[in-house]
């Protein structure tokens, strides 16, 4: 297991080193929005995958309710504690680039609003993990909440869909045009996607271990508890 | 079926018996929501282009505050009253003690509503009682009660049950709220025409959406 | 009802509750026959009180099953809780409503045919027929106790388990509440907690004594006393 988390993190050092290199050397400055434009390159794949969490928490958290098992649940919460904090960079990104070039920290901006909301239900979810004591209605009480909370998210992130938005159009992913993008920045924005996905997953990976293993340290006390309860009367 | 919505009614029949008893939550609710009133009201910069705005703004700031305490009463009244366990040892299903609350909570509101409408309908001087704005109303409070009434009963199980309803129940409504705000002021606006009933539609079906899960969820909230 | 008589009334299958910090239950396996009235002695923090709770359903257990009629008590559909009337240590009354509006609402939920007749005939089994039209914050606790007694049996269930109901009556009361168990809910199955152990005694066929070790112990009434009388000696 060691092994595997070095591995991960090695190559997760890698792509990150390539990534910055990309950004702040090849990369052409942008014409209109000037140096401020690379932080695009770390914004914009840290606000698409806080997109993610809602998905993993709605599954696993359904997959709790009907299966009682903790690693559903382990799996839900440190979805959440990853998109919390993924949220809270791309919104803290985003922020720095809106400075210079809106003029304003913020902005009520739908989209704006959205990540504001979710990051919002994210810390609901884990302010009623802390505020739940015993542990089999902890993971159902967040189960539901997080049921709810993700499709709240939709439900806020299809509204910001309709509404006018000033946030810049997504000139990425499969809706824009092949051609409008030099090839550098092409490769920039992959290298420091590819990237940031990597530490996404790892640290998905690594939480839902950690809260597996406090569960099973749990159960295991639990165990010699038993032992010890059953030595001491018999 | 008939079973199931007598024991829908009688919950809530049981609700409203004991607020009549007292009328302890209609009137603290209405001082609170009238005095916010007054002081958003107040704040808000006055100009003739943004009263629809400002109206559909200040009353659904002002409903959204009066559901949070009408849920939040409902439940702690029937947990220290009782505790939980006195309805779950009924053999009631549990969707339907949700729904009792449900409806309950709503009438308790529609009350609310049916006070601070003309109330603000005369400080405003902007015709509210119209029926695009009361569907729009019962609509969005539909939805707004029924996550509310799930949040709650999680919240009163909770060590800080006080602190914990807003954190989840605010956030939450927040869709429905906005589109109750925007819907509002539409309807304020004759020039908008037809297309108001778009608009109730879709608080319709978010309203359906939110309680129809919400029931569903309620099983496992209540489940010990 | 036919599960009533080829199933035991309860059936506790190696059923533990552990709380965060203490086991109020452990591995406890009994069963209850219908018709058995059992008394549930222990000190305090023996579990008891948990076990009411377990076996009403009001409580989850972290192990094991409860059966009642044969049935899986978390599994059956709620009309399966018409046949239990559980009193705990809260009453389960509305503080603002009066016994009446009480008794009404449960009587309804309990789907109870012309409740107002079966309130008048539990009003006369308890004597709180001038108790019944007075808001029950306005009670005193061994008058709430009565009223709880009969919102416990309004639905005339078969399975009646009650947690300490004697506690705060006084010797009249105790007296009306023992001839209600031993004569009128003589074909009932009763599981009983009580610290009074010389009142319980006549009026049940089996006891039950938990230890704060969590074991337990199940003997008839006889076996009960000759142990009593063997321990003296």
């Amino acid at each position: 297991m060691l092994l595997q988390n070095r591995i991960m993190l090695g190559l997760i050092l890698i792509a990150m080193m390539s990534a910055l290199y990309l950004i702040f050397i090849m990369v052409p400055t942008d014409v209109n929005l000037g140096v401020s434009q690379r932080i695009f390159y770390i914004h914009v794949p840290l606000a698409v995958l806080s997109l993610i969490p809602p998905i993993i928490v709605f599954i696993t958290s359904t997959l709790y309710l009907v299966r009682r098992s903790p690693q559903w649940d382990a799996l839900a919460h440190s979805s959440v504690e990853v998109g919390l904090l993924f949220t809270t960079l791309a919104l803290v990104t985003g922020s720095i680039w809106a400075r210079p070039t809106w003029g304003v920290w913020w902005t009520w901006d739908p989209v704006l609003t959205t990540f504001l909301i979710l990051w919002l239900v994210y810390l609901g979810y884990l302010l009623i993990r802390s505020y739940t004591v015993e542990p089999d209605k902890r993971a159902r009480f967040s189960a539901i909440v997080g049921i709810l909370g993700s499709i709240n998210a939709l439900a806020v992130y299809l509204a910001s869909e309709l509404w006018r938005t000033i946030h810049p159009d997504k000139v990425i992913g499969p809706a824009a045009e092949e051609n409008a993008l030099d090839p550098a920045i092409q490769l920039g924005i992959l290298v420091s996607f590819i990237a940031i996905l990597l530490l996404f997953a790892y640290t998905i990976i690594f939480r839902t271990r950690l809260h597996s293993a406090v569960n099973q340290i749990g159960s295991l006390r639990d165990q010699i508890d038993d032992l010890v309860y059953r030595i001491s009367n018999k | 079926m008939k079973t199931y919505l007598t024991q829908v009614w009688d919950i809530s029949y049981k609700d409203i018996r004991l607020e009549m008893r007292t009328r302890q939550m209609a009137v603290s609710v209405l001082v609170i929501v009238i005095a916010l009133m007054i002081v958003t009201n107040l704040a808000i910069p006055k100009s003739v282009d943004a009263t629809f705005t400002t109206t559909a703004t200040v009353i659904w700031l002002c409903i959204l505050i009066a559901s949070f305490m009408v849920v939040m009463r409902n439940f702690v009244i029937e947990y220290d009253q009782i505790g939980f366990h006195g309805l779950i040892m009924c053999p009631v299903p549990r969707d339907a003690i949700y729904l009792g609350k449900v409806v309950s909570n709503l009438i308790f509101l529609l009350v609310i509503e049916s006070i601070l409408f003309p109330l603000s309908s005369i400080l405003f001087d902007v015709p509210l009682l119209t029926p695009t704005v009361t569907a729009i109303t019962g609509m969005a409070t539909i939805g707004i009660v029924a996550a509310g009434t799930l949040f709650a009963a999680i919240s009163v199980n909770t060590k800080a049950r006080e602190i914990m309803l807003p954190v989840l129940f605010f956030p939450a409504v927040i869709p429905i709220v906005l589109a109750a705000v925007d819907a509002t002021q539409n309807a304020l606006n004759p020039s908008y025409g037809a297309k108001i009933l778009e608009d109730i539609g879709v608080l319709a079906a978010l309203s359906l959406a939110i309680i129809a899960t919400s029931a569903i969820l309620f099983n496992f909230a209540v489940d010990e | 009802m036919t599960n009533q008589f080829k199933y035991a009334a309860i059936e506790c299958d190696n059923v533990s509750k552990h709380y965060i910090s203490e086991r109020a239950l452990d591995h406890l396996d009994i069963n209850i026959k219908t018709g058995e009235r059992l008394l549930v002695i222990g000190p305090n923090g023996s579990g008891k009180s948990t076990l009411i709770n377990v076996i009403g359903g009001l409580i989850r257990p972290t192990k094991g099953i409860i059966r009642i009629h044969g049935v899986d008590i978390h599994k059956s559909s709620p009309e399966h809780r018409k046949t239990i009337g559980i009193l705990t240590h809260r009453p389960f009354l509305y503080e603002d409503f009066t016994g009446r509006e009480n008794l009404t609402f449960f009587g309804k939920l309990f789907n109870v045919p012309n409740v107002s007749y079966r309130i008048e005939e539990i009003a006369d089994l308890f004597t709180i027929g001038h108790l019944l039209d007075r808001r029950v914050s306005l009670l005193s606790h061994g008058n709430r106790k009565r009223l709880g007694m009969a919102r416990t049996i309004i639905h005339d269930p078969n399975v009646i388990l009650l947690d300490e109901p004697d506690s705060g009556l006084d010797a009249h009361s105790l007296d009306e509440l023992g001839q209600t168990l031993g004569q009128t809910l003589q074909s009932k199955t009763i599981v009983l907690t009580s610290h009074n152990v010389d009142w319980a005694l006549p009026l049940v066929t089996d006891v039950l004594q938990l230890s704060t070790r969590q074991e337990a112990l199940k003997t008839s009434i006889r076996e009960y006393h000759s142990l009593h009388e063997l321990r003296k000696s």
